[in-house]
């Protein structure tokens, strides 16, 4: 009797030792349990060459280019999915048709923001008062979110890429979008702030034998984006 | 006084009886058997050929036995040379088998189901790959192949899965110790590429003796974290087996061919091209009928166009510019080939094992050489395995006992693509007026400029089987040396206590290449290679203590530490500079990585069981794990387990002879599972989707390489996914084990699943690794043993085995409804909330409000939503093995039913569409037919509130219309889903011992395997799907077909 009380004391102590040894261990194991193969971060000039090749690659020349031309009568699809959207099949109504580049605009817009936000002038790490980078990110990041409001209407921007505080992006409303993405003559890119701050309305004077005109101010070598505006507040979309 | 006492003793005189012990149904000798003389502890065994000797009184009685068969009492009546027969006892009361840990119990002291298997029932027939040899004869336990190929992977489920899209693979011990078996490259969505093999095609079946299904968490509690989804624990042949003093060597041989399990039924009269008119490139088969091509008016021999202009007229025959271009006559008599049929070439397979065992008493050894050679039904598929081994056991002295046990494995195959990169994408739409085997696939002079029936978006496929390559080369190693210390003290206590290390190190090597010209382009190569280390310590103390004769009290404690190192290799290049050397030193472009990981796992565990009476087995079990793979401070998991049994037939006052053993047991088990935690990287991304085809894009370019945070986040407060599971069931023997019965109800609830749940693609992410999601599980399980006939000359028994397992998803996470497991975005398996587990999703006909399809103004169905189309998992699934034995002769059979499940059968379909299949034929021959499929409504007006007004669908379809009518079809994926049951002859087998000498025996078989009685989906084996993950068995599509084997072989033993 007195041998197994004492091989089983035995046991539990060596088991208990054993344990609390491997418990004060978290460190070791973090070690073991870190990926070699990857590094928790990198400066904005590699997130660039994404954005730049994803854009042109998926965005600018992806399935939105492939349907939408298909839509406007670009081109005419003879075959599988081209001919579907000719026909105006399901495809042109069902959400999977482009979920893919949805989930690539988006990708975009989040390293956009990524390395705008490295770069800041009050920023932590390397890329802080880095104004070139931050300004290759800019433009790319007001080009998808131009093309991103074009096709889906009111979409998400200030919650994107913080995905632990803001899982679910609520959408901004084209407006607040239109307003960044407005002018590329602004000082911060370098240029002289000539702007257009009042409405521009459009009248029937007749351009080129077009019906309506505007006016704009073009500040040399920029780039603008101008939204629709209407009098009356638009009802909400269900 | 003394005289006359010693008088009447001498009046029963002491004689010597001698004699021989003998099995009765196989007059074999019985060594070892025991014999005693009745009422005293006078007794000797029998030696190795069975012959006794013993002296006993002329009236006294002699009692032999033997484990395995019935004890028989002879009285000696004075007779000096007795011969015994034994007759096999079938009650298995006392059956061993081999629990967690190693540990050997009594089937009957368990309170949770266990099944098993022994060698002679793997090997009926000669099944090269382990996973196919188990198939119906296990209940619980869901077992299909991906297809026919040779190194074909396969999806063992026990009791259903209990991780979303993580492993539901079972744990393989061999020997006690883990030992990886799951593919390490998983097939993705599964819709583009090969197969990869998992690792539990190193096993031989020839090497083993037998086989533990621990199906519960209860009974697998001992491994912790890595046994929530079962295990199947692996015994291989011991050199204990041959006799003491004796070496047995045992050859076998196998030859079998193999040949697909069933071919599509396709048409064979309308030609190549669309709308009733040829079209020498079209995908389709929608052309005129082939005996009027000489008509075509753009080809046609007999009639004026641009060939006949040129080159004269040609009187019954047309112009096939593919013949051109191969640079043949073009004008040909129309013709009808037998393309898929000409493809596909006979398989063989040609197996050997010879092993080689001694038993030298206090020490033992054994040791086997085997290899298999198979190529398989599609011409360059092979795969070629040697297996070696050496296992001994030696015992020291009284106390000690050591070890060693070692397997060495070589493989090396090639197998084709499927799906979207498929062979059969290509072969399934061969028109039937073109010559697939007889024309040249490459224009004259240039091997890699296909000819093809159509375009290049699908290859060529008799050019892909010289062209393409998917091979993967593996060496591995795996075993294990162990010290056993034994000793018994103050009488009734018994110590154990064993340590084993063992290691588990493989090397796999894999090629996947697309040839130069491959899809009319340059051609890609990924080159892989992936090394695993695993070092397995584990240390047991085993103590048992008979308390007293009722009472039994054992005590298991233990230690197990596994490491793991893995290294991964990538190297991937597309555009190969010039042809003729597909190789990565020939491409264009180059990407390579590199990754590194490892993993420690620390385990204590422990288990307590009583036995009273022989009657009430209770057990209670723990298990602490502590991980490396979860996050900082979150790493130890400690889970209980407890289980009772009580057999209500050792009560005395319901001890009865029709009943004689019945077993009523209880679990209850928690298991966890742990996941991987991160911290967030950042990580080089890819391109590749959509509408692109292969690789659009890749990083370097010039010389540029981008970095960018992982689509994945990982959450720092990861839990380990926990399973607690209910299990109840009752084991009955009547009849001594005539009839046995076995059934097992099991609830399983798993929560905090651990999954990688899709994220808002607006947030830039695409999934966040988290606890979310419930999933229950409930499992029926039964087991019907019953002997109907066993006389001396002729037995005949029959096993069934009954499965149904209900897996439902019951929550996901917050705002997912659905993770997707494989496929496209449009159609895909997925787990959705409330449906069974996994369902296919996709786009269903237009239907009104009682879910009636509506068909439009022409009788056509229309396109609808998207929606759950079907559930993959079946209503049940039922094997039947049944034998029969007459004077040696042996016949087996093993049949399995699935009933129920759906599966997208999309090279079905694809072949209505494509105008291949019969029924385009049929369909087009009519004069109409309606859409039937399911019932259907046509809307025959509005009422005054604009609800439309439906009446059944009457509105026939003209037979002209029905290319337009499958091509609608073709675009509703519901049309797809279809019912997948199945019977197939999974094995029948007959063997027949030609000799039997006294220097050995021989024995012959004839075997086949995978014979498909009957498809519920004509024309495809539908255990034949896409995949290598949890989505296998649902989604097939283009894949490679299942084949049936049928062969012979020889067993020698001397």
């Amino acid at each position: 009797m007195k041998k197994i009380y004492s091989f089983i004391k035995t046991g539990l102590i060596l088991s208990v030792a054993a344990l609390s040894f491997a418990a004060c261990s978290e460190d070791f194991m973090d070690e073991i349990n870190r990926d070699l193969s990857v590094s928790t971060n990198c400066d904005a000039k590699f997130i660039i060459p994404d954005l730049e090749l994803r854009t042109a690659q998926n965005i600018i020349g992806g399935d939105f280019n492939t349907y939408f031309g298909s839509y406007v009568e670009y081109w005419a699809g003879t075959h599988n999915q081209l001919f579907k959207a000719e026909k105006r099949d399901a495809e042109v109504r069902v959400a999977s048709t482009y979920n893919n580049n949805w989930a690539t605009i988006y990708e975009n817009i989040r390293n956009g923001k990524l390395i705008v936000a490295k770069c800041a002038d009050d920023a932590e790490g390397t890329d802080a008062g880095d104004a070139g980078a931050r300004g290759v990110g800019e433009i790319l990041l007001a080009y998808n979110l131009a093309v991103a409001t074009d096709v889906f209407g009111d979409t998400p921007y200030t919650q994107v890429g913080d995905a632990a505080t803001y899982p679910y992006p609520e959408a901004d409303t084209q407006e607040s979008i239109y307003k960044e993405v407005f002018n590329s003559d602004e000082e911060r890119f370098g240029g002289k702030g000539v702007r257009n701050e009042a409405l521009i309305r459009s009248d029937k004077e007749g351009f080129w034998e077009l019906p309506c005109s505007a006016k704009l101010t073009l500040p040399a070598m920029s780039t603008l984006y101008f939204r629709y505006h209407i009098t009356k507040p638009r009802g909400k979309k269900d | 006084m003394l005289l006359l006492s010693a008088g009447l003793m001498a009046s029963a005189q002491t004689i010597s009886v001698r004699g021989v012990v003998k099995d009765s149904s196989t007059g074999e000798s019985i060594p070892a058997a025991s014999v005693i003389v009745k009422g005293t502890s006078n007794g000797t065994i029998t030696d190795n050929d069975g012959n006794y000797t013993i002296s006993v009184a002329s009236d006294a009685s002699l009692v032999v036995s033997s484990i395995g068969y019935r004890t028989q009492e002879v009285a000696v009546e004075g007779r000096r040379s007795i011969d015994i027969e034994l007759l096999p006892d079938i009650e298995f009361l006392d059956e061993v088998v081999v629990t967690a840990m190693g540990i050997s119990r009594e089937k009957k002291a368990l309170g949770y189901a266990v099944q098993d298997l022994k060698s002679d029932e793997l090997v009926h027939a000669a099944s090269a790959s382990l996973s196919s040899a188990l198939q119906g004869k296990l209940s619980g336990v869901e077992i299909s192949s991906s297809s026919g190929m040779p190194g074909a992977s396969s999806k063992i489920v026990i009791r259903g899965a209990r991780s979303l899209d993580g492993n539901n693979t079972p744990l393989y011990v061999v020997d006690g110790m883990p030992v990886a078996s799951t593919p390490d490259i998983g097939t993705g969505n599964s819709v583009t590429g090969s197969d990869y093999a998992g690792r539990s095609l190193d096993i031989d079946p020839n090497d083993i003796e037998s086989i533990n299904v621990l199906k519960g968490q209860a009974a697998s509690a001992l491994y912790g974290m890595r046994a929530s989804n079962g295990v199947i624990i692996i015994t291989t042949k011991k050199g204990s087996a041959a006799q003491a003093g004796k070496t047995s060597v045992t050859l076998t041989t196998n030859y079998s061919f193999d040949t697909p399990a069933v071919y599509p039924e396709v048409q064979y009269k309308y030609a190549q091209g669309s709308g009733g008119k040829y079209s020498p490139k079209s995908s389709l088969s929608w052309g005129p009928l082939i005996t009027e091509l000489p008509n075509d008016p753009g080809y046609g021999g007999n009639v004026s166009n641009s060939y006949t202009d040129a080159q004269g007229i040609h009187t019954g025959m047309y112009y096939q510019p593919q013949r051109a271009e191969a640079g043949l006559d073009p004008w040909t008599t129309p013709a009808v080939y037998d393309n898929i049929k000409g493809f596909f070439q006979t398989g063989h397979t040609f197996s050997n094992n010879v092993s080689v065992a001694h038993n030298a008493g206090t020490a033992n050894f054994i040791f086997s050489l085997g290899n298999t050679d198979t190529s398989g039904i599609i011409d360059g598929t092979y795969m070629k395995r040697y297996n070696a081994r050496f296992a001994s056991d030696a015992k020291l002295n009284k106390y000690f006992t050591m070890g060693f046990s070692g397997n060495f494995v070589q493989s090396d195959m090639n197998k084709q693509s499927g799906a979207n990169d498929g062979i059969t994408a290509g072969l399934y739409h061969v028109p039937a007026n073109y010559d697939l085997m007889g024309l040249p696939t490459h224009v004259p002079g240039d091997p890699y400029t296909q000819v093809n029936f159509r375009n290049l978006t699908f290859n060529n496929p008799v050019w892909a089987t010289t062209n393409n390559f998917f091979g993967e080369k593996s060496q591995r190693f795996y075993g294990n040396a162990y010290l056993d210390f034994k000793t018994e003290f103050a009488g009734a206590h018994k110590l154990d206590i064993k340590y084993q290390i063992g290691a588990d190190a493989y090397t796999t090597a894999y090629q996947d290449i697309f040839g130069y010209g491959s899809k009319g382009a340059d051609g890609e190569i990924t080159e892989r290679t992936l090394t695993e280390n695993q070092t397995n310590s584990l240390l047991t103390a085993n103590y048992v203590w008979a308390i007293n004769p009722d009472l039994n009290f054992s005590a298991l404690l233990g230690n197990e530490i596994v490491y793991g190192r893995e290294k991964y290799l990538d190297a991937y290049g597309n555009h190969f500079n010039f042809a003729g050397w597909n190789h990565l030193n020939n491409v264009a472009s180059y990407s390579a990585s590199e990754s590194y990981s490892r993993n420690l796992t620390f385990g204590t565990f422990g288990e307590i069981a009583l036995d009273y009476k022989n009657m009430l087995f209770l057990n209670a079990t723990f298990r602490s794990d502590y991980v490396s793979s979860m996050p900082h401070g979150n790493r130890t998991f400690t889970y209980p387990s407890a289980s009772i049994g009580f057999i209500f037939t050792e009560l005395d006052g319901l001890k009865n002879n029709v009943l004689t053993y019945g077993k009523l047991r209880a679990s209850y088990a928690e298991v966890g599972q742990a996941g991987t935690y991160h911290d967030s990287y950042y990580s080089t991304p890819g391109f590749g989707g959509g509408f692109s085809s292969g690789t659009p894009a890749m990083y370097p370019t010039n010389g540029v390489v981008a970095y960018t945070p992982y689509a994945r986040i990982y959450d720092p407060n990861l839990r380990p996914q926990n399973t607690k599971s209910v299990e109840g069931g009752i084991d009955l023997a009547f009849f001594d084990g005539r009839i046995t019965f076995e059934y097992t109800f099991s609830r399983q609830d798993v929560k905090d699943q651990i999954f990688a749940v899709p994220m808002a693609s607006s947030t830039g992410y695409a999934e966040k690794m988290t606890n979310a999601g419930k999933v229950h599980t409930n499992a029926h399980e039964l087991t019907i043993g019953f002997i109907p006939v066993q006389t001396r000359n002729f037995s005949w028994d029959v096993n069934v085995n009954f499965t149904k397992i209900d897996n439902y998803v019951d929550e996901l996470a917050e705002g997912v409804s659905s993770i997707m497991l494989g496929g496209f975005v449009e159609p895909q398996v997925r787990a959705g909330i409330g449906d069974k587990y996994p369902v296919i999703y996709g786009i269903d006909y237009v239907r009104n409000e009682d879910g009636v399809v509506i068909v439009d103004k022409d009788g056509f169905p229309m396109a609808g939503d998207n929606a759950v189309l079907g559930a993959v998992s079946p209503d049940f699934q039922l094997g039947l093995s049944t034998g029969f034995d007459w004077k040696g002769l042996r016949l087996n059979m093993v049949f399995d039913w699935k009933k129920g499940g759906r599966m997208y059968a999309g090279s079905a379909a694809m072949m209505e569409y494509y105008g291949t299949a019969l029924v385009s034929q049929e369909f087009r021959e009519k004069d109409s037919f309606i859409f039937d499929y399911e019932p259907s409504v046509k809307i025959t007006g509005y009422d005054a509130n604009g609800n439309a007004q439906y009446a059944p669908n009457d509105i026939q379809i003209d037979g002209q219309y029905a290319q337009s009518y499958f091509s609608t079809l073709n675009d509703i994926s519901k049309y797809f889903v279809r019912d997948a049951s199945y019977v197939k002859l999974r094995e029948i087998s007959l063997s027949y011992p030609i000799v039997k000498a006294k220097w050995g025996s021989v024995s012959a078989s004839l075997f086949g395997r995978n014979i498909l009685l009957w498809t519920a989906i004509a024309g495809f084996d539908p255990e034949a799907s896409q995949g290598n993950n949890n989505m296998a068995g649902g989604f097939e599509r283009f894949s490679l077909p299942g084949s049936s084997s049928y062969g012979g072989g020889l067993k020698f033993n001397f």
